[in-house]
């Protein structure tokens, strides 16, 4: 346990040493708040009610979209991606101790940060904007979206994992990432409510993992049960699973074949 | 000055020559810009044609800003993508064999890396926007005159912003990340500056001039903007392109190489 | 054709703090004199070279006399241009070739920086032909000029690097270190190729590098920097005929001996461990020492070395 918290310390400390690169990470998590702040505040100038949200409700889904995808999006994972490309993934692996938990403490003290991070930024927002919000419906909504919020960083994190073992069949790591990328902004709710959508669309994008990493959470914190369908969880959990035997396969077989000519 | 283009022309051939090399990496970019662009575009006219309204402008007028925040965008990629490159050329040391050669160096650091993916896609914004454009009622030729005129005044604020890059670039190699900073804020431009509060507002239109970058060309297509706005607006731009310039030659001035 | 007078140049470090806001606002400097005053003149067709050892300031030299560093104080003249003006008809007839520094497009092949620098230096047609084709039979690149140069060895690409900085034919060719990191073989072609191609085209070189191999084959002069200050600046002959006051004696023995009893000069450096003798002696006294040991030893086989250029050089640099 001792060299798992020693490991915690060590990458919390990185963030100090790089800290221009943080801070410049946080910097753009900031203006993104700020374009989609501002952007539902101006809808709200000449509409009380737009797609069914109000006002309060719709700054209170922002925000936590914001500070939740910190929780579920921020991630080291992609490091694999090159180390196996730079073959000193070998190195981690001869380390007495297990892969998968330095990977799993690596990952929990980042994002221990940026959401620490994320906190206070939008407690300075809210300190200087001083905009209405609203309460979640009751405990239990919260216990069901801190469930579904859990799932879905275990979905983003498996996720991840399957596109940095891409590396071990090509050099093309980016390009994958970044498509991923496009993706979750778009179709994650990162700048509107999914269920805001015309209902077609809004049910074909259900059946994808989009709407589980940070999107229905907050949904649900905001309008409590009243839009929300239990088989939602069965599909979360069934993602859950496709990812972690996918993500395994991938990782067995890739070791198999790993062949490292040196770059 | 044929000097000059016949080196933009070969540096751009082979610009593109190496980003051919990696076919899957060049269509897949490719294919995430232009999804990241397809889902925020109809996003953009999903909100608009329910709400009617942002900021006083209709959704017509609105698409019309966000087509133009990503031609701005894309030209200034396509025409200073080897600003991104260039920390890599100072910490090498390579950038001393570009000084020493009988050209000006932004031939090569500035404008040296055109990418041909963006401007693939900067025609298909462009061609996007003349269709909306002639959607809108009550334009003028003189309007587009202006808009196109605006446009290249973003431009110019764009190539002062990059050079100012390079510059500091060449002081100091520990800031790395300027050039990503840029591209960050002018993301707020993703809609008209109107949707910002004062002060935000004015900070986004006239410190760091996003607004007159991207927000001030539609305006000026819809005739919003008055004699002495395009007299700061132009007055803005020359300033900061000739700043950025004295700070090039100030940087130089400083560059302490590598090695003894 | 190149005037050097009284030229200084002082670095300044950033001193880094904990403090980041205050670097930023308020940054220390430490400085750091890289050059003295040092002055110097070269003529035309010379081909000279700058020995001192790392950070003595020989690289920061080349790099005012060709415009890319700025000088703190003094005065430089190239072919009658102040460098850092970066006049266009000054730079179109100088190169400065780095080694492990790079200026070809690096994913395509090395006649695409060729054609490239051809727009540059605005070389006619005929003659740019012309040119490449004797450069690419001094060099041997024949086999291997038309693939990407990210391929080529590091031999191979010195090689087409050499191509591109010499297509316009410079009247002054600077060469910092352009052996530097290569086999000994890619490195006699790189030597020999820069004597032929002075002797050809009637240029000047000015060399540094670490191999003084590389210098006592191509320079006549040199110009020895210690500590941002010039120490020598003459004749190679002489500055090896002033330092160079030793010769060393190498005996492989067949039976041992007891040395005292030799009877050498006192102030012969004497090395023992059987089976072999090294002697260390003056010049003067070779004579003296082969004979008295000859005589007294039963020897297989005998060995008398100048010292090697390195020895001397350090040792100049030590006397100051």
């Amino acid at each position: 346990m001792q060299k798992y918290i020693e490991l915690f310390r060590l990458t919390v400390d990185q963030y100090f040493i790089y800290r221009i690169n943080f801070l410049l990470w946080r910097f753009r998590m900031v203006l993104n708040l700020l374009i989609v702040y501002f952007l539902w505040t101006a809808v709200y100038d000449n509409t009380r009610i737009a797609f069914g949200y109000d006002k309060p409700e719709m700054i209170t889904y922002v925000l936590l979209i914001s500070i939740f995808s910190d929780l579920v999006f921020s991630s080291i994972v992609f490091e694999i991606g090159a180390e196996i490309l730079n073959g000193d993934i070998i190195n981690r692996l001869l380390r007495p101790m297990s892969f998968f938990k330095y990977l799993l403490t690596k990952e929990v003290a980042d994002k221990s940060i940026n959401v620490t991070s994320s906190l206070i930024e939008t407690t300075l927002l809210l300190l200087l904007l001083k905009p209405a919000l609203v309460a979640p419906e009751s405990a239990f909504v919260v216990v069901v979206a801190a469930v579904h919020l859990l799932l879905g960083m275990v979905m983003a994190f498996l996720i991840s994992f399957c596109l940095s073992m891409i590396a071990f069949w090509s050099a093309e790591v980016w390009a994958p990432r970044f498509i991923y990328f496009v993706l979750v902004t778009m179709l994650a709710g990162n700048y509107f409510p999914l269920n805001i959508l015309p209902a077609p669309i809004y049910s074909v994008i259900q059946l994808s993992p989009f709407p589980y990493f940070v999107f229905l959470p907050a949904q649900l914190l905001v309008q409590g049960f009243s839009n929300y369908n239990p088989v939602s969880i069965v599909i979360q959990l069934f993602w859950v699973g496709i990812l972690y035997v996918a993500a395994s396969k991938l990782w067995q077989k890739g070791m198999r074949e790993y062949s490292f000519y040196g770059r | 000055m044929i000097k000059n283009l016949k080196i933009f022309w070969l540096f751009a051939t082979y610009s593109m020559k190496t980003t051919l090399q990696n076919k899957v990496g060049l269509v897949l970019f490719t294919l995430g810009k232009l999804i990241r662009f397809g889902t925020f575009f109809f996003f953009v006219f999903y909100l608009l044609s329910n709400t009617e309204l942002l900021a006083g402008y209709t959704l017509n007028q609105t698409i019309v800003f966000f087509l133009t925040y990503n031609i701005v965008d894309s030209l200034a990629q396509l025409l200073f993508r080897e600003v991104y490159r260039f920390r890599f050329l100072v910490v090498s040391g390579d950038l001393n064999t570009v000084l020493v050669k009988p050209y000006h160096p932004f031939m090569r650091i500035l404008v040296g890396g055109i990418d041909i993916m963006d401007a693939f896609i900067s025609v298909i914004y462009m061609i996007l926007v003349t269709y909306f454009i002639f959607q809108l009622p009550g334009i003028s030729w003189i309007n587009i005159l202006m808009y196109l005129l605006m446009i290249v005044n973003g431009l110019l604020i764009a190539a002062g912003f990059h050079i100012a890059v390079l510059a500091l670039g060449v002081l100091t190699t520990e800031v790395d990340h300027t050039v990503m900073i840029y591209r960050d804020m002018t993301r707020l431009a993703t809609f008209p500056v109107d949707i910002y509060k004062q002060p935000l507002q004015f900070i986004f239109t006239f410190i760091i001039p996003i607004g007159i970058m991207m927000t001030f060309p539609v305006k000026s297509l819809l005739n919003l903007l008055s004699p002495t706005i395009y007299a700061i607006c132009f007055t803005l731009s020359i300033t900061a392109f000739i700043s950025s310039i004295k700070l090039w030659d100030y940087a130089l001035k400083r560059y302490q190489s590598w090695g003894g | 054709m190149i005037t050097v007078k009284n030229l200084r140049k002082i670095y300044k470090t950033p001193i880094k703090t904990d403090n980041t806001l205050k670097d930023f606002f308020d940054r220390q400097y430490k400085e750091h004199t890289a050059l003295h005053d040092i002055s110097f003149e070269i003529e035309q067709n010379e081909l000279i070279g700058f020995i001192g050892p790392n950070g003595a300031g020989k690289t920061t030299t080349m790099k005012i006399m060709t415009g890319i560093l700025y000088p703190t104080a003094g005065e430089v003249q190239v072919l009658g241009y102040t460098p850092f003006d970066k006049k266009h008809e000054f730079l179109k007839q100088i190169a400065f070739v780095m080694g492990q520094k790079n200026q070809m497009l690096w994913e395509l092949p090395a006649t695409d920086t060729y054609k490239l620098n051809k727009e540059i230096y605005e070389i006619p047609d005929a003659k740019y032909k012309k040119t490449l084709g004797e450069l690419t039979d001094l060099l041997e690149v024949g086999s291997f000029i038309d693939r990407p140069v990210k391929t080529l060895s590091l031999g191979q690409r010195m090689r087409v690097e050499l191509i591109a900085s010499l297509i316009h034919s410079p009247k002054v060719l600077f060469l910092d270190e352009p052996t530097i990191g290569l086999d000994i073989f890619a490195q006699t072609t790189i030597i020999n190729f820069i004597k032929e191609y002075q002797k050809q085209y009637k240029s000047t070189v000015i060399l540094t590098s670490h191999y003084m191999q590389d210098v006592q084959r191509l320079a006549k002069r040199v110009i020895l920097i210690d500590h941002g200050g010039i120490i020598y600046d003459g004749a190679l002959k002489e500055l090896v005929e002033k330092h160079s006051s030793l010769k060393r004696i190498q005996v492989m023995l067949n039976s041992e001996i007891d040395v005292q009893k030799l009877k050498l000069p006192a102030d012969t450096q004497i090395e023992y461990q059987y089976p072999q003798l090294r002697l260390t002696v003056k010049k003067d006294q070779i004579e003296e020492v082969i004979q008295k040991t000859l005589s007294h030893v039963d020897y297989d086989d005998i060995t008398i070395e100048n010292e090697t250029l390195e020895e001397v050089i350090k040792k100049s640099f030590k006397q100051e």
